[in-house]
């Protein structure tokens, strides 16, 4: 269940904040890495694995923002281990990758500041997003959602 | 070294005003308990958690209860709630049997009132454990009130950064404890949450 470029915005952002754990150096190449990964796949992954990779990517993304709160941060390979695999779900999930990378990009450094400043803030969006990319992954595996039920009080 | 331990942390004045802001912005629609169809979307997950005084309460004796009991805790409550009620909401998408979910909301909001009326100071792996149990029983609720939607990953980030507000604002109500008779305020309140509590597990059990 894809939702056009909101869930590769997320996917993008959770691991920008992932990346804010990283090394300083391991920005940059992440950020390529990340770039040429979705363009890659924008290209050559079929259009019919949409759904599967959207639902890998919300797996990934819950993923990335769990690693916020880990101790030791993220050590460079692994943060460009992540860059490949986001880009290539984000890059599979939704045809225009370019305006989506922006939160990848908009997401580091706002993580960056937050470090400095207020390292709570980082991780309650990791949280968050955590949340949010487990919903969304069950919602991805359901044919429907639950529709409207009665409520627990009626 | 003495570690000077006051029980209760400082939100930022600013947070506050947002949470209360954002408050009296989304209250009053009561769209999340009507039971009819509602087209989803981030606004409609928003406003979800504030059209339930249930919902609502429990969130907020989150936040507060975790001022209560200061560092780490302050912090690590609102994490934790978001990401185990996440896991309760894909339970209810999923259909899963879950016993007696009405009660167990109830008992959230009458035990959290009871702890933040008691002063109750819980170790850590305790206050954790009972606000995870809780977390699940909210976010089943939310999954299987999750309507058939237009867009449901936007109704989901909408009701998550409303928990996430909520649990701010118990925060931001924490800091009275730190003005004089701050304490017995927030007791009090405590106890109010406690007693609405009471009121809706005597509605779940009647019914």
């Amino acid at each position: 269940m894809s939702t056009g470029w909101l869930p590769a915005a997320l996917l993008y952002g959770a691991f920008g904040l992932a990346l804010a754990r990283a090394p300083r150096h391991a920005a940059m190449p992440g950020l390529l890495a990340l770039v040429a990964a979705a363009a890659t796949a924008t290209w050559v992954v079929p259009s019919a694995w949409r759904d599967r990779a959207t639902f890998v990517g919300w797996l990934v993304a819950a993923f990335a923002a769990a690693l916020v709160h880990r101790r030791a941060g993220l050590s460079s390979p692994a943060a460009f281990a992540l860059a490949v695999l986001a880009g290539g779900c984000a890059g599979a999930t939704t045809a225009a990758p370019l305006p989506a990378l922006l939160c990848a990009a908009a997401a580091l450094l706002a993580a960056r500041a937050s470090m400095r400043r207020m390292p709570l803030a980082l991780g309650v969006a990791a949280s968050w997003l955590v949340a949010v990319a487990v919903l969304a992954a069950v919602l991805a595996l359901l044919p429907v959602t639950p529709g409207n039920l009665p409520d627990h009080l009626e | 070294m003495s570690r000077r331990r006051t029980g209760v942390a400082k939100p930022s004045s600013r947070a506050a005003a947002v949470a209360a802001a954002v408050l009296l912005l989304a209250s009053g629609a009561a769209a999340a308990h009507d039971g009819s169809g509602l087209p989803g979307g981030f606004a409609q997950g928003f406003r979800h958690p504030f059209g339930g005084a249930d919902h609502q309460l429990a969130m907020v004796s989150v936040g507060l209860w975790g001022a209560f009991l200061g560092r780490p805790l302050i912090h690590r409550l609102p994490l934790l709630f978001p990401v185990v009620m996440a896991g309760g909401g894909a339970l209810g998408m999923l259909g899963l049997p879950w016993p007696s979910l009405e009660t167990g909301i109830a008992l959230s909001v009458l035990v959290l009132g009871g702890c933040i009326a008691l002063g109750l100071r819980a170790p850590a792996w305790a206050a954790l454990s009972l606000v995870a149990f809780f977390a699940l029983f909210h976010g089943y609720a939310h999954g299987r009130e999750l309507p058939s939607a237009a867009d449901p990953v936007g109704y989901s980030l909408g009701f998550v950064l409303a928990t996430g507000l909520l649990h701010l604002l118990g925060i931001a109500l924490g800091a009275l404890n730190a003005r004089p008779g701050g304490v017995a305020a927030t007791r009090g309140l405590g106890g109010a949450i406690a007693i609405a509590g009471g009121a809706f597990l005597y509605k779940a059990l009647a019914a």
